[in-house]
């Protein structure tokens, strides 16, 4: 993912952040607030880029079809640890 | 009137705890937690997960008086033979029940649940596998709700398993010290400033412990937030390739090559084999359980878990119990448990009240205990009297196959290379003398090829 990507997610992340507001959850355990901000920050992140990856598939695919090749575009497997 | 004994470890968690009734483990779920409980079993998420072997069986029993009041249900889970802590395993095993707890996630999102704690302790090694053994972590997905557990998973399995990975795999010991996982402030800093280039260790250690640290005061801030479920997902399948990713690197271990290096010639090894097997088989009845003491890659442990004894493979070098699980794990091996313990300085009881997480001696006594080749480490290694390790060892064993490997043999040599011989007491006399105080000698049979000799003896205080 470029830096321009991962700037525009986080913008994207902190978005979805302010205009949300589910019940809190409640549990025994103490989440922290810390936490919760990074796992928000990072899903969002990962959640973006997977949303990315997926559209961009389906581009490669429709392109291919559009040139009417034989077979379809390999696919390079992604890793989501970058 | 019955007696019940609840488990001290069982009192986080109000939706219920663990009590022992007549000789038996039963879990009582309280009314709190009745309809998570349901909708465990009603969305086939129970079925599932015990179907792939990811979660503990039980069976519901109606015990007429509940060991406390709010009870909705009692089961009875299939018992686990040893229970184990994260500090006493491999890299490869907290790699291995990391995994599953973030497949049994996935599997519960996918049945609209979702974990609701994480911890390493609630997972453990049944038939050579791990699984979860707390029926009681799950709750309703709301969506739009964070994974609740998320730093305790880091703090349990994913920064123990970093600072294993990339700095020393003693410090899996770390968890021993933090009993809800290790601090990600800590392992920020003891990790080298290159994992910062690794995205995953990035986000889920050094910006999580920042993260922590900036808002520990600020509660107010998370009220109102919410994370879809793709974005869910997505996170748990990054975490599923950080540790993935998480390698066992180590330098070569001075013990998994000890068969190679060691004066043994291959005669004498072998017999020394033929013999142990043996005096296993000598025992009456047959022993259900066996630990194996210092038992470097697990050669000898499974001349008795090949026999379907439940067998503890410890020892206290990380490399050799890696070596030893990898190779259970390849081979598909089901009674065998190898574990990290110094036998020095053994698994204290730890925790609130030093009751949540059993001492070694609180886990026993085995049937039978071997310890072959360790006297001379305890004796001459760590200067125990050979009185305190007849004492120790009868506290944990009811029959016991022992190896005296005298002063002239070159391991006990190597031992004495650079220090002062102060063990005039050291001898073969000495040895059968301070045992006979609490065990019976049953067989002596002196290894050929050797100057080693091997005993199996039987406790007085445990018949």
């Amino acid at each position: 993912m470029s830096r321009l990507q991962s700037i525009a997610s986080s913008f994207f992340v902190c978005a979805c952040v302010l205009l949300a507001f589910p019940p809190p959850a409640y549990a025994y355990l103490d989440p922290g607030t810390g936490s919760l901000i990074v796992q928000l920050l990072v899903a969002g992140l990962l959640g973006v880029a997977l949303t990315i990856r997926l559209f961009w598939r389906r581009i490669r695919a429709g392109v291919a079809l559009l040139f009417r090749r034989e077979k379809l575009p390999r696919v390079d497997r992604e890793s989501h640890d970058h | 009137m019955t007696t019940d004994q609840i488990l001290p470890s069982s009192f986080r968690d109000p939706s219920g705890f663990l009590f022992w009734r007549d000789g038996a483990l039963y879990r009582q779920v309280n009314h709190s937690y009745r309809e998570d409980y349901d909708l465990l079993v009603s969305s086939g998420l129970y079925d599932r997960l015990v179907q792939e072997g990811l979660l503990i069986p039980h069976e519901e029993v109606d015990l007429r008086e509940p060991a406390a009041p709010g009870m909705y249900r009692t089961l009875r889970p299939e018992r686990v033979p040893f229970i184990s802590y994260p500090y006493e395993w491999s890299f490869s095993q907290l790699k291995d029940a990391a995994l599953s707890t973030l497949r049994i996630q996935r599997i519960a999102l996918d049945h609209g649940m979702s974990l609701k704690d994480a911890s390493a302790y609630n997972i453990q090694f049944l038939h050579g596998r791990p699984l979860l053994i707390d029926t009681l972590s799950f709750e309703r997905y709301r969506e739009g709700t964070p994974w609740i557990a998320y730093r305790q998973f880091c703090q349990h399995f994913l920064a123990p398993l970093a600072l294993m990975s990339y700095v020393d795999p003693r410090l899996g010991q770390l968890s021993r010290l933090h009993i809800d996982g290790v601090p990600l402030s800590l392992a920020s800093q003891l990790l080298p400033w290159s994992t910062r280039w690794r995205f995953s260790l990035l986000t889920h250690i050094h910006l999580h412990a920042r993260g922590e640290k900036r808002f520990a005061d600020r509660p107010a801030a998370v009220a109102g937030r919410s994370i879809s479920r793709t974005a869910l997902a997505a996170l748990i399948e990054n975490l599923q390739s950080s540790v993935e990713g998480l390698r066992f690197r180590s330098d070569s271990s001075a013990w998994t090559e000890y068969y190679q290096t060691s004066n043994y010639t291959s005669e004498a090894l072998q017999h020394k084999a033929t013999l142990v097997a043996q005096l296993i088989a000598e025992i009456e009845p047959a022993p259900r359980s066996l630990w194996d003491l210092g038992a470097n890659t697990g050669r000898f442990s499974r001349l008795a878990s090949r026999k379907g004894i439940e067998t503890i493979a410890f020892d206290n070098d990380p490399a050799c119990v890696e070596q030893c699980y990898l190779e259970a794990r390849r081979e598909g091996e089901t009674h065998l448990l190898p574990l990290l313990v110094d036998l020095t300085n053994p698994s204290p009881g730890v925790g609130w009240a030093h009751e949540e997480r059993m001492s070694l001696l609180e886990r026993g006594p085995a049937d039978a205990a071997m310890a072959l080749a360790l006297v001379h480490h305890l004796a001459i290694g760590n200067n125990v009297p050979l009185g305190g390790i007849a004492a120790f060892l009868s506290r944990l064993c009811r029959w016991l196959i022992i190896e005296f490997v005298p002063k002239t043999d070159s391991q006990v040599q190597r031992l004495l290379a650079s220090r002062k011989d102060i063990f005039a007491d050291y001898t073969q006399e000495a040895f059968e003398a301070e045992f006979c105080r609490h065990f019976d000698i049953c067989r002596t049979a002196p290894i050929e090829d050797s100057q080693r000799t091997l005993y199996l003896m039987r406790s007085r205080e445990r018949p």
